[in-house]
């Protein structure tokens, strides 16, 4: 989860800075021990309009260099996942297993995302929501959609920012 | 259209025992395999002025690199860093290279070191996009797409864990009578559906165990092999697809349907006249699609055609992975996507090691590889035949 890059290092503090600003002055929920929104981060490209991820440098639909950082939609579907039971990372492995998953969400781009293993099936929509982990990553979780959504997703947003602080 | 290809033969297959563990670099099985595959064709190095190498463990070494550790002079150089597809589309532009007289012959070797930091940093960084959008999801490497992948091979086709595991039997037994192969204790069902769980639905032995080797052969003129009195194998045809489009309706298409028709047609050959398949097999699912997509048997049906001794289509049987691939003889990094042709050319010239098969006469190989992000990249296949009667 580390590396050397710090191009891309900067522009994932930034990111972060800017979510952590963005969800001040909206107004969205923040809680003491993690930062949680209910919306997915893509690009947007301010030539072409269409949104892209993972992240790129250039806009696949027109190599523009015009990318911009910016939260989306807040829904998606399941189209498979997994519960993870082995990772190469002693911290996860710590607490494992883990319930992970893809989605398209609602503009057709797809994510590896948290999820709450048992409570959603394949082709079902989900609440989609983006989380900092303990390392300042930026993830995306995945829970069934309704009224508890957020608590569902801060349940996992939580045990991922405490990750690093877990006792072994 | 893809041209056939003409006047091509693969000779001197060469694997390099695989180990688990090792200290040495990856250049040391990569010259092994060179050093083998000279001995058995009794080829002055100088001989050899084209060099074709794949490896994920090189770096910071690289193909000119070991053209200097190896001393040889070179007309033509490669260096194919796509994964399990490195194999095939190495032999593929090697081939070219002969076809246009750049040069002679060409030593082709995917080989790898292991060692178990260096391969877990190596899968954590395989590229900007894993490392952004995969790697944070719980450090699950490849086995967490592949095994949403299994989820949704079976879901949508129906298809059991049991089913799954026939596969990885008749594997394990093609692997018992390999003589280099790391496994040679018979897998049961029962070990196969009880194995520590790794990515639900995959379990232990839905996983390569990642290890140290090398594979590589010798690719020239077939009046070239004649000369050297070798025994080889002819390339009929190739085909490549890498970055296929994918969309909702077709999650699980990777390429070998946009050049699966003109493989065989350049070949002159359809799917029933092959007897052997050599399929790209990080995971059995991947196997499985390859056998499907490659028109061996139908999508989402070739489970039901797997018995311990290979794909039994009507009258007859097409022998699978023979070495017992990568899932029961280990994955020696980009080694493992030139496995399949090493062995294919054992098999075509009657030299398996105490594994041949009778009356192989023409060989399906394929390759697949680069899980950028979400789904594999490269896809390439061949069709081998054998050289004299």
């Amino acid at each position: 989860m580390q590396h050397n890059d710090d191009t891309k290092q900067r522009s994932r503090t930034d990111l972060a800075t800017a979510a952590r600003i963005w969800a001040t002055s909206s107004g969205s929920s923040i809680h003491p021990e993690f930062w949680l929104v209910n919306q997915v981060v893509w690009q947007r490209c301010e030539n072409c309009h269409q949104a892209s991820y993972p992240f790129r440098a250039l806009c696949p639909h027109c190599l523009s260099e015009c990318m911009q950082w910016q939260f989306g939609t807040n829904s998606g579907k399941l189209k498979a996942m997994t519960n993870l039971h082995v990772s190469f990372s002693p911290l996860y492995q710590r607490e494992s297993p883990w319930g992970t998953a893809y989605v398209l969400c609602d503009e057709g781009l797809g994510y590896f995302v948290f999820l709450n293993w048992e409570s959603v099936a394949r082709n079902e929509p989900v609440d989609l929501y983006s989380a900092l982990d303990s390392t300042g990553e930026l993830v995306t979780i995945a829970v069934q959609p309704g009224g508890m959504s957020f608590d569902a997703a801060g349940r996992i947003a939580s045990k991922l920012a405490l990750l690093a602080n877990t006792p072994k | 259209m893809s041209r056939p290809h003409h006047d091509v033969v693969l000779a001197a297959p060469i694997s390099v025992p695989y180990q688990r563990e090792t200290d040495k670099p990856a250049s040391y099985f990569i010259g092994t395999a060179l050093r083998e595959m000279l001995k058995t064709a009794n080829l002055p190095a100088a001989e050899c002025d084209g060099l074709l190498v794949s490896s994920f463990s090189l770096a910071p070494d690289n193909v000119t690199s070991l053209a200097e550790m190896f001393n040889l002079n070179l007309n033509w150089i490669e260096q194919s860093n796509l994964g399990g597809a490195a194999g095939v589309t190495g032999l593929r532009r090697a081939a070219r290279a002969v076809e246009a007289g750049d040069a002679e012959i060409i030593a082709c070797i995917g080989g790898d070191t292991y060692q178990a930091e260096l391969y877990t940093e190596l899968l954590g960084k395989f590229s900007n996009f894993t490392m952004d959008a995969v790697t944070p999801y719980a450090c699950g490497g490849a086995n967490l797409p592949f095994a949403m992948l299994t989820n949704l091979y079976m879901e949508t086709y129906d298809v059991s864990r049991e089913a799954m595991g026939r596969l990885c039997i008749m594997q394990r037994e093609n692997a018992k009578t390999y003589r280099n192969s790391l496994f040679k204790k018979s897998l049961t069902m029962q070990e196969y559906l009880n194995a520590r769980k790794i990515a639900e639905p995959l379990g232990l032995f839905d996983c390569v165990m990642p290890c140290a080797g090398a594979e590589g052969f010798l690719l020239m003129r077939e009046s070239t092999a004649r000369e050297l009195k070798l025994d080889y194998a002819r390339l009929l045809s190739s085909g490549e697809r890498h970055n296929a489009p994918q969309n909702d309706d077709s999650p699980m298409s990777f390429g070998w349907t946009h050049y699966r028709d003109e493989l065989y047609s350049a070949a002159g050959l359809n799917p029933r006249d092959i007897d052997i398949a050599q399929v790209y097999d990080d995971y059995p699912v991947m196997a499985l699609l390859q056998l499907e997509q490659l028109g061996l048997c139908a999508q989402g049906e070739s489970t039901k055609h797997i018995t311990p001794e290979g794909l039994r289509l009507g009258e007859r049987t097409v022998h699978v992975n023979t070495s017992g691939g990568q899932l029961s003889s280990g994955q020696a990094g980009f080694a493992g996507g030139f496995m399949g042709i090493v062995e294919a050319v054992r098999q075509l010239t009657t030299s398996g090691l105490d594994n041949q098969r009778i009356d192989v006469k023409t060989a399906l190989v394929s390759g697949f590889g680069m899980i950028n992000y979400d789904h594999g990249l490269c896809t390439a296949a061949a069709i081998l035949q054998a050289g004299e009667e």
